[in-house]
């Protein structure tokens, strides 16, 4: 009877959700750009990946994205058919590279909600489904307090970090998906940052947010040590790697080298070296980016789908030059594509052949304060030539520059940035697949690459 | 007889031509006031690292047709100093006295008084000659010049090179040497050779014993900019590159001679930059520009507060893409900048004392040259008190120095 009369509203409510989002368009042309766009789900709220999460099955067929409820569902790009995958809140993690399976965290029964970032407090467990069959197998159960961002590149280590000897401060948390900022959560995926300035005016957003940053990495730095620590994923053996009085985040494994990780010291961006790797067994601690000048920044990294580089967005200083930078793994040379400051990107990405990059674009308050910013844009890298094919003598050790040639693809005029549309390739090269609010309700998007021809 | 009265004619038609050129205007654009110093046609103020300005500060020197004049900055009133062909090399940090070379020796000539002695002769080593500099005390001359003991070492140049004048003399690896010359002794001094292009030579505006040069050439392939002590030890880089297409030139002292600045773009034609770096300390202030704003030469007020430039024509970096092609629309300011430091918001120096320091110009136009031909370079400075951009230009069709009042009508 209880349940009967709770399930009544929630199904008036469904379909309701429904008919709002059969009003909605699924198919246009940006007038702006000539591109298609295709909206490719159809509850509202529902969400693609962080942009450095795989998210697309090992044949490149199917998209997994979260749904409105808390769960995951794929769609497959060719047919736009929207499969429910698993049900319930789980905090999703990433299709794994070598299975295609899809790997989550589920909360033991009375648990936190693993979907809205909680921290587990009384146990979890690391699940995942086949994508093709929908069988689900437990993988390895985490105890209380432990929470994994990552997967490795096959699949048998799981990735995460964890406060020494208790509780962290309240601010950071490591939530599932691997540092999206503070307690991922609330209506942006992010915490609706506010602040009052010196002046007694509100702040906007981004220096709220920058504040808030500020205060969680000095709390951080006075506190308790983060360990960076794996788990075996067949084994569920804990291993502690690393550890540090720094605000440990963004936990990504390598997509080829199952024993090269990447992690990031969070905070405001200017106050850290942001950008390390280690491997798995916690030797070769490597800086990949020292800053040579006062507020320059660096961030937002992520691996080449090869293995081969690291990106990431670089700022020299902040809000004055834009670079995506690029660091070759194996060699350490480096190369850098200027961007103009409206083509700068809150998250960029790279195609899986590298010869193609997209960005999200950004609003005029974030770092860029870029005036006309508010796009998806396709960038076709060009080296600077050496002029005449004279190099310098220490050519080789010097960093290749480079620029983007920007295409636009779709207008975010109405996109409310405080939710990042987070951009990613199709493997087949043919769509920039993103997130947005644009329509009201979020949904998820593809943009055809090729320009239409009507 | 004919041909007589045809140059007459031709030179009565140059002077009314001449008297119908304004003196003084407000510039309809920047609303700053423009004034013509010189009255004489191909009269030029000079390079913007050479002092120009005697010693109170009152005069300017400027060459003409005729040799050396001087400008009096309140008066305008114009006084011929030096009559006859000379090279001019620069005015005197302690006496205000004009320098310059002719037939082979160094002249010195009072800009008062005109009263002119002979500083020293152009030593036999230095063959014809070359760059000369006086030293921030005038005690001493430092010179540059082919070494006459010296093998050259030519440098091959790059396949599918360009070719021109810069790579053909960068290609040369001609011997060079950089002497000194006691003025009272008379006594010189070989400090240093090299078989790199030593170009650009200059002296501290107040250390007797620093000098500062470059190895000319096409700029992405040197490193360009040097210090060496006048006894030949001491020599230090000033800038290093990190990126391919790097580039770092045009580099002057401030006027109290702690500071050098350069023009710097990382990489070229992309992103531009006045750079200082601080010679007791080591430490750098980059001031970060807007293409446009870019100059092909800067310059500093004497009390190191504000900056100026003379923006860039249509074939400079400013106006080309990174791969080198020309931008539309252009990317280049026909413009005399003015240009006002700022620091960027924030720290993240912690305990990382040897950051660059980092801050921007806030750029006030002064002086629009959209029909100023920079095969000839402005050449920016500021007058002592500060209160004038002084520069040469042909916007008006002849060569003339002209002064832009820093304080808005």
């Amino acid at each position: 009877m209880c349940s009967h009369r709770l399930t009544l509203p929630l199904m008036a409510a469904l379909g309701c959700a429904i008919c709002a989002a059969a009003d909605l368009p699924t198919e246009w042309i940006d007038a702006a750009t000539g591109h298609r766009v295709i909206r490719l789900s159809r509850e509202d709220g529902t969400q693609s990946l962080y942009f450095n999460q795989n998210a697309y099955t090992a044949d490149g067929k199917k998209l997994i994205v979260t749904t409105a409820d808390g769960g995951i569902a794929t769609i497959t790009l060719a047919t736009r058919e929207v499969k429910p995958l698993v049900a319930g809140r789980v905090g999703v993690l990433v299709a794994g590279r070598k299975t295609g399976d899809v790997y989550y965290i589920k909360r033991l029964p009375g648990g936190p909600d693993m979907a809205a970032g909680g921290r587990n407090t009384s146990g979890a467990t690391v699940c995942a489904t086949n994508v093709d069959t929908g069988i689900t197998r437990e993988v390895v159960k985490l105890p209380p307090g432990r929470n994994v961002s990552s997967l490795n590149a096959d699949e048998t280590l799981l990735l995460g970090t964890y406060v020494e000897g208790g509780a962290p401060p309240p601010g950071p948390g490591a939530g599932p998906g691997g540092g999206r900022g503070p307690g991922a959560g609330g209506r942006f995926g992010q915490p609706n940052y506010e602040a009052v300035g010196a002046d007694g005016k509100p702040m906007t957003f981004a220096d709220a947010k920058d504040l808030r940053l500020h205060n969680s990495l000095m709390a951080t730095r006075a506190g308790a040590p983060r360990v960076l620590f794996t788990v075996n994923a067949k084994t569920g053996e804990l291993k502690d790697i690393f550890r540090e009085h720094e605000w440990l985040g963004h936990l990504q494994f390598s997509p080829t080298d199952p024993n090269l990780i990447m992690f990031c010291h969070e905070g405001t961006w200017h106050e850290v070296d942001r950008v390390w790797t280690i491997h798995a067994d916690g030797t070769g601690l490597t800086k990949i980016h020292t800053r040579t000048m006062n507020m320059e920044i660096a961030g937002h990294e992520f691996f080449s789908p090869d293995g081969a580089m690291i990106w990431y967005d670089l700022q020299t200083p902040r809000g004055q030059d834009f670079w995506l930078g690029g660091y070759q793994v194996a060699t350490g040379k480096r190369t850098w594509y200027h961007l103009q400051r409206n083509e700068w990107s809150v998250h960029f990405n790279v195609s899986n052949d590298g010869t193609l990059f997209a960005g999200d674009g950004g609003d005029s308050e974030m770092a860029a304060r870029a005036p006309d910013g508010k796009w998806i844009y396709l960038f076709r890298p060009e080296r600077v030539p050496d002029v005449a094919g004279v190099k310098a003598a220490n050519s080789s050790s010097l960093i290749d520059t480079g620029f983007f040639q920007a295409e636009r693809l779709v207008n975010m005029g109405k996109h409310d940035y405080r939710l990042e549309p987070n951009v990613t390739f199709s493997p087949d090269m043919k769509w920039v697949v993103f997130r947005s609010n644009m329509l009201g309700p979020v949904h998820v998007y593809a943009v055809e690459i090729a320009k239409s021809a009507n | 007889m004919r041909n007589l009265i045809i140059l007459s004619l031709a030179a009565v038609r140059m002077v009314s031509a001449q008297t119908a050129l304004p003196t003084e205007w407000i510039d309809p654009d920047t609303g700053h006031r423009v004034i013509r110093l010189s009255k004489e046609p191909g009269t030029a103020s000079l390079y913007f690292h050479q002092n120009a300005y005697s010693a109170d500060g009152k005069k300017l020197v400027v060459t003409n047709p005729h040799g050396i004049a001087t400008i009096n900055l309140a008066t305008r009133e114009i006084d011929q100093v030096v009559e006859g062909r000379v090279s001019i090399l620069v005015t005197g940090h302690k006496t205000g006295q004009v320098y310059y070379t002719k037939q082979g020796a160094i002249f010195a000539t009072d800009l008062d008084t005109h009263a002119t002695r002979e500083v020293a002769k152009i030593p036999a080593q230095a063959g014809r000659g070359g760059a000369i500099a006086v030293n921030a005390d005038e005690t001493m001359l430092v010179g540059i010049a082919a070494d006459p003991d010296g093998k050259a070492a030519p440098r091959t140049p790059p396949p599918g090179g360009g070719g021109g004048r810069l790579e053909a003399n960068w290609a040369a690896g001609t011997p060079k040497m950089l002497y000194t010359i006691d003025i009272k002794t008379g006594t010189f001094h070989k400090i240093y050779t090299e078989n790199d292009w030593t170009n650009h030579l200059q002296m501290s505006p107040t250390d007797p014993h620093l000098i500062m040069f470059c190895h000319e050439g096409p700029w992405h392939f040197n490193d360009r900019v040097w210090t060496i002590r006048t006894d030949g030890t001491g020599l230090r880089l000033m800038h290093e590159r990190t990126m391919n297409m790097e580039i770092a030139g045009h580099e002057f002292f401030s006027a109290d001679g702690k500071t050098v600045w350069y023009d710097l773009q990382t990489p070229r034609s992309t992103v531009f930059w006045v750079a200082g770096v601080d010679l007791a300390t080591g430490h750098r202030t980059w001031y970060h520009l807007e293409r446009n704003e870019w100059s092909v030469h800067y310059n500093v007020s004497t009390d190191g507060t504000l900056f100026a430039g003379d923006g860039g024509g249509p074939s400079s970096v400013a106006a080309h893409s990174p791969d080198g092609k020309t931008l539309n629309p252009p990317g280049n300011g026909q413009w005399i900048y003015l240009f006002r430091p700022a620091m960027v918001q924030g720290s993240s120096f912690r305990d990382k004392k040897d950051l660059i320091d980092i801050g921007y110009f806030q750029a006030e136009r002064l002086v629009n040259l959209a029909k100023h031909n920079y095969s000839l370079e402005p050449n920016v400075t500021f007058s002592p008190d500060m209160k004038w951009v002084v520069f040469r230009s042909n916007m008006l069709g002849p060569t003339h120095v002209f002064a832009v009042e820093i304080a808005r009508q």
